[in-house]
């Protein structure tokens, strides 16, 4: 698959007089292939929209090379046609009525104007057209905001937190379209704060943090690479089963109605190890990780008990810190027992 | 020719802009009505007053003429008073001819006399619709981050701020030339209904569109200012804001520190000297020295369209470079 965005050592700086110089991206690299819906992944401040700005040609880059759809980020305007975008908090005129923003833009860009209808039919605005954007709620806006984006039928679909104030009814709506899309040829470059939307819908991922790539790959890839190696298992006496597993050698605890054992390789050894001594398993199901797990362990954003987590404030000072490699892919074994007899 | 067609739909639908029209309306109405308010058709025994006394002043004219004159000469013979009286006074301000009977109708709008003055109303008018149409329409845009949108399909910037503002000056340029049509001959019906319309002829209408078209050049330069001040600023408000600032502090508070240290005035280091030159074919001053000098139409013209190239170029590679947030 060709990468229609590749970005590598992307690097930018900001200065006021008020904070000094503040790096927004250090040496940022990203690759989306053709067709994907690719997440990209950051906690705030991490300079996930700074990337997509400057992608787009609303930012100069310091330094770095950016190509989307084949063209260098300097010739982003020969290729503008076939990208649709949402960037932040979209604003529009509050005066004008959604079909008019749209036919406005449409014009601007020699859109049909029978497409108005077909997106604001797609993003479920078409009976709240006339009416002005001020009246709008936050989801609304962003619904006429992925109106706006495809618009132009693009090949690549950039949404920035596109799901942000959308009722579940829309967010199942966005990720239906999103798969929609992709499935037609559309490559989706998605940024969202709602991981367990991206693990459903993406098939890769970037994660940013202080400006700078902190892993990439496929979210089984991404995912696998920090699997825990512990199992889950359901038995009816769950602290015989935790003192039978610690003789054993290996380490467990009860967790909430459950057992968790880890330093076990073939998840078959539970089963025989507790059949006999007479406890038989209901469940047993390995641990894998889900992405918030997993992003909030490599951004290093998981609250601590007592501290309210805060806004990233770049350091400059910092040196890369190195990428991990990609692990390779694992198999995580699923067993769920209903059976009392021995494996 | 897409994106000039969607700016110009863009400018039409503003519900500021609409509001801005009514209320120039609403200022011409009240305009039209305070001069009107209690004009009537001269009378027979109106215009037999006004003759008589157009008579007399011609009369003390000529005397005045024939003092100044005297008074003037070399070797002249006129009294000590009459000498400092017509000191370095121009003696053809005294001229007899021209003198007309319908300067002395009391409770008439003479269209002749009257119309000059309205249209040095209606430049400003225009000027300031034009500033707050203009300043509004880029930087309302920039600050809601509408812009933002419109450079995701339209990403040639330098395309855009020149489209806009393109659109904007020839809207503003037909929008103008109708209002002042509309103005004047509002005012000559009302004058040949109501009041007496004077003497239309010979070097009149000329210089009466003259002096309009240099209103309405006045108003675009004033929008084309505006409109860069606001890119620059990505703020209407900060058009407005540099507007204010430089007439209360350099127009109105230099003219006051000048007067209270006794230094004399610098006409030319006032933009408004220029937008006077410009408006009138020349401004007149005394530099305390030489006596009297003179910035002339041309002069005017340069400078104001100086600074506005200077300010749309501004605004054009601060528009370009800037990073959008």
């Amino acid at each position: 698959m060709t990468a229609v965005i590749e970005i590598s050592g992307l690097r930018k700086t900001f200065s006021s007089v008020r904070r000094g110089r503040q790096t927004a991206l250090d040496g940022f690299d990203m690759e989306v292939r053709a067709g994907q819906i690719h997440g990209f992944l950051g906690p705030n401040g991490s300079g996930k929209t700074t990337t997509l700005r400057t992608l787009l040609g609303l930012m100069r880059a310091d330094s770095g090379t950016m190509r989307i759809l084949g063209a260098p980020s300097e010739q982003y305007a020969t290729v503008a046609h076939r990208v649709g975008a949402i960037v932040e908090s979209p604003a529009f005129f509050p005066g004008f009525s959604g079909r008019k923003t749209l036919q406005i833009l449409a014009t601007a860009g020699g859109v049909p104007a029978a497409r108005v209808d077909e997106v604001l039919t797609t993003v479920g605005l078409r009976d709240r057209a006339e009416d002005l954007v001020k009246g709008y709620s936050l989801g609304m806006r962003q619904r006429l905001a992925v109106a706006s984006a495809l618009l132009k039928q693009p090949e690549l679909l950039i949404l920035d937190e596109p799901a942000n104030g959308l009722d579940p009814s829309g967010i199942h709506a966005m990720r239906t379209l999103m798969s929609d899309l992709a499935a037609s040829g559309v490559t989706v470059l998605v940024s969202s704060h709602l991981l367990a939307e991206i693990e459903q819908v993406c098939d890769s991922v970037t994660i940013i943090s202080r400006g700078r790539r902190i892993t990439h790959g496929p979210v089984a890839q991404v995912l696998a690479g920090h699997a825990t190696g512990e199992f889950r298992l359901q038995v009816a006496d769950s602290s015989a089963a935790v003192r039978l597993l610690r003789d054993a050698g290996r380490t467990a605890r009860v967790d909430g109605g459950f057992v968790v054992v880890g330093g076990v390789d073939d998840p078959a050894w539970i089963t025989q190890k507790l059949g006999e001594a007479g406890l038989w398993l209901s469940e047993l199901v390995a641990i894998a990780p889900d992405l918030e797990s997993v992003f909030l362990d490599l951004t290093e954003t998981r609250p601590r008990p007592g501290e309210p987590p805060q806004v990233e404030d770049v350091d400059t000072t910092d040196e890369p810190a190195a990428e991990p490699a990609p692990p390779p892919v694992a198999d995580s074994p699923v067993i769920d027992l209903d059976s009392k007899e021995p494996a | 020719m897409n994106l000039a067609k969607a700016e110009l739909n863009r400018l039409l639908s503003r519900r500021f802009a609409k509001l801005m029209m009514v209320v120039l309306f609403a200022v011409f109405g009240l305009t039209v009505a305070v001069m009107m308010i209690e004009s009537s058709r001269p009378s027979d025994e109106a215009w037999a007053e006004a003759r008589q006394t157009a008579t007399e002043v011609r009369t003390q004219n000529v005397r005045d003429h024939q003092q100044c004159v005297e008074a003037q000469l070399p070797d002249s013979e006129a009294s000590p008073e009459l000498q400092d009286k017509f000191r370095d006074v121009d003696c053809g301000v005294f001229d007899a001819s021209r003198v007309k009977d319908e300067q002395f109708l009391s409770g008439v709008f003479v269209f002749s006399d009257e119309i000059p003055g309205l249209v040095y109303m209606l430049a400003a008018y225009l000027a300031f619709f034009g500033f707050l149409i203009s300043a509004s329409f880029i930087g309302a845009e920039m600050s809601s981050g509408g812009l933002i949108n419109l450079l995701l399909w339209r990403p040639q910037r330098g395309t855009v701020y020149v489209t806009k503002l393109g659109v904007l000056l020839g809207a503003l340029a037909v929008f103008n030339v109708g209002f002042s049509a509309l103005y004047i001959g509002v005012f000559w019906i009302l004058a040949a209904t109501t009041g007496w319309a004077g003497n239309l002829g010979g070097e009149f209408w000329p210089e009466l569109i003259d002096l309009t078209l240099r209103g309405l050049l006045l108003a675009l330069i004033t929008s084309a200012c505006a409109y860069a001040i606001a890119t620059i600023g990505r703020h209407t408000a900060a058009a407005l804001g540099v507007f204010v600032g430089y007439l209360i502090g350099w127009e109105l508070g230099a003219r006051l520190v000048f007067e209270l240290i006794n230094l004399d005035l610098n006409e030319p280091l006032f933009l408004t000297s220029y937008v006077v030159a410009w408006v009138n074919d020349g401004f007149r001053y005394w530099d305390g020295f030489d006596g009297d000098l003179v910035i002339s139409g041309g002069t005017g013209a340069a400078v104001l369209l100086g600074l506005a190239a200077l300010l749309v170029a501004g605004g054009y590679f601060s528009f370009h470079r800037r990073d959008l947030t």
